[in-house]
């Protein structure tokens, strides 16, 4: 099968900086996955994202080793960054310094705007895009500012949508946001998978939407990857989380005391990580 | 019981804007109490702990504050009395150094010079920032940023110290690390400290009482370990449980309590829980 994404030995350095931000990274992403990425602040994570729609190496100055190829052949390097963003769609995790303009309507058809679409299809796309994000066309002459945390990160996704890529890459999309809108915007990640099989790379801090959604999570510490595991395994591994700061979840903190005690011994692969899980788990150890 | 440090009667607000925020909220909060405050967006937390250092004034109903009503404080006395740390640190940040900043309150309140820096240096060491005291507070991390924000507020030497989702944004060895800080404060201080927050492990884990808003109302006022168990009023105010709580509630048909509210508490509930079959089973009567 053919990865959407591929990166080849990426390092990154910043101009002026002495050290590498990212280190001989490989990562394949296949169509339609969605890749959770996790890791303490520092650690490369927004420069890796930065790296997969172009503004590395275009808009950031730097020293750049290895590739990243997009849908198989397109190179990164070569590629404009007008092409790089109908490719790779991002949102940042403060919606308020992604938006310019002063509705929501300029706001979500400012790209397509930029890459000279016709009127006409930059009216059906908009109309495409506000159904995708589930957002009311009464926001439409709201200026942004007046929105929830949850509608602006819906509207910034709608904004990247409207291009209709590939790939969504989205930086702590909702750390900014309160839990129902949290929900609001996982629901419309969702969406774009079942129904477009969109390739989503997500960073996130918590664990509980990366256990709900993700098909792999790669850790990323000191700019090298450290894991890269479907979710079930990754959150098992607990020291390695703590030690890089990552939360896990807290099922999977109380399986490792558990493994970790002498007189109880749970098997390692047997931690749980789901409270579902968990009451599995440890019923079998109390009530049998 | 004593009297409460801080006292919310039937308080009602309503912004310029015609928005109400509160309706009706009544809150004894006393001194040397963690207490954590959540729900979810828009059900009034913020507003009402405005409330508590005169941020803002109640439309009906009234706030005491060490027995006395806010409206009769004035505000640099309030400050002094109960500080509040915004969520956003950059909203709360303007000066050109660290020290500016933190020097700020303090200059407002006319305290003379060398008081000034001895205060300041001191509060900068608590969070451990003394080192960045010359730098420029825009060129500093999110964390750091929230840190200088928290010495601002401490160098006023408040006996209340309020802050607004600290953990928000942060990974959590920097989340983990200003939970702890704040434990350290009330302790070894004495600072009653009240916090906002969306991620429940820490309400369980460091606040021994939590208050849950909905709608502009208190739902839930109560002990940690009660107020995670009552599922139906929780879901009305979309605020689920931690992990752990969920997982002690539904092993309660396995002997265990469905109020344990941290990892290390269901750790040594499920060690005695297996220890105590273990025995039953190799029949160790003597």
């Amino acid at each position: 099968m053919e990865h959407v994404i591929e990166i080849q030995n990426l390092s990154w350095k910043y101009k002026g900086s002495e050290d590498w931000v990212l280190k001989d990274i490989s990562l394949q992403v296949k169509k339609g996955e969605f890749i959770g990425i996790m890791g303490q602040n520092g650690s490369g994570k927004s420069t890796l994202c930065r790296s997969l729609n172009g503004l590395i190496p275009h808009r950031f100055n730097g020293s750049m080793k290895g590739k990243v190829l997009i849908g198989g052949k397109l190179d990164t390097f070569e590629m404009s960054i007008a092409d790089c963003a109908r490719k790779v769609g991002m949102v940042f995790q403060d919606p308020d310094a992604q938006f310019i303009r002063g509705t929501v309507e300029e706001e979500i058809v400012f790209g397509a705007e930029n890459v000279g679409l016709p009127i006409k299809e930059i009216k059906e796309r908009l109309e495409w895009t506000l159904n995708e994000v589930n957002l009311n066309r009464d926001f439409l002459n709201k200026p942004p500012s007046d929105l929830s945390g949850g509608q602006k990160q819906r509207v910034a996704i709608a904004a990247s949508l409207i291009l209709k890529p590939d790939i969504m890459v989205l930086d702590e999309p909702t750390a900014q946001v309160d839990p129902m809108g949290k929900l609001e915007v996982f629901k419309v990640i969702e969406r774009l998978r079942k129904e477009h099989d969109m390739t989503v790379i997500l960073v996130e801090h918590r664990a509980d939407e990366i256990l709900k959604f993700a098909d792999k999570v790669v850790l990323l510490d000191q700019g090298s990857i450290v894991l890269s595991e479907p979710p079930c395994q990754f959150f098992k591994k607990v020291d390695v989380l703590l030690d890089k700061c990552v939360y896990p979840p807290q099922v999977a903190q109380l399986g490792y005391l558990l493994a970790q005690d002498p007189e109880i011994k749970l098997p390692a692969h047997e931690i749980p990580v789901t409270v579902e899980d968990g009451i599995q788990c440890l019923t079998k150890l109390l009530c049998t | 019981m004593s009297q409460p440090f801080i006292s919310a009667k039937d308080v009602h607000f309503k912004y310029p804007d015609g928005t109400k925020a509160l309706y009706g909220v009544d809150l004894d909060i006393y001194e040397g109490e963690i207490v954590s405050i959540v729900g979810q967006n828009g059900s009034g937390k913020t507003t009402l702990v405005k409330h508590f250092n005169g941020l803002l004034k109640p439309t009906e109903g009234d706030v005491l504050v060490g027995g006395t009503s806010v409206k009769k404080q004035p505000l640099g006395q309030l400050a002094r009395t109960v500080g509040y740390v915004y969520q956003n640190p950059s909203l709360q940040l303007f000066c050109r150094s660290v020290r500016d900043e933190v020097s700020f309150g303090l200059k407002l309140l006319k305290v003379p010079g060398n008081e000034i820096k001895s205060t300041v240096e001191e509060s900068l060491k608590t969070v451990g920032l003394l080192d960045k005291i010359d730098e420029y507070p825009f060129f500093l991390t999110m964390g750091e940023k929230q840190r200088v924000a928290i010495a601002a507020i401490l160098a006023l030497k408040p006996k209340v110290l309020i802050v607004d989702e600290p953990t928000t944004g942060q990974d959590y060895k920097m989340a983990y690390q200003f939970m702890k800080l704040f434990e350290k404060l009330n302790k070894e201080e004495g600072k009653t400290v009240i916090f906002i927050t969306h991620e429940m492990r820490f309400s369980t884990e460091f606040a021994k009482r939590t208050v849950v808003m909905s709608n502009g109302k208190i739902l839930l006022d109560g002990p940690s370990g009660k107020v995670f168990t009552q599922v139906d009023k929780l879901k009305e105010a979309f605020v689920a449980p931690p992990q752990i709580s969920e997982l002690a509630m539904k092993l309660n048909e396995c002997g265990i309590r469905p109020d344990i509210l941290t990892v290390d508490e269901m750790y040594q509930e499920i060690k005695q829980a297996l220890l105590k079959k273990r025995g039953a089973i190799n029949g160790t009567c003597n």
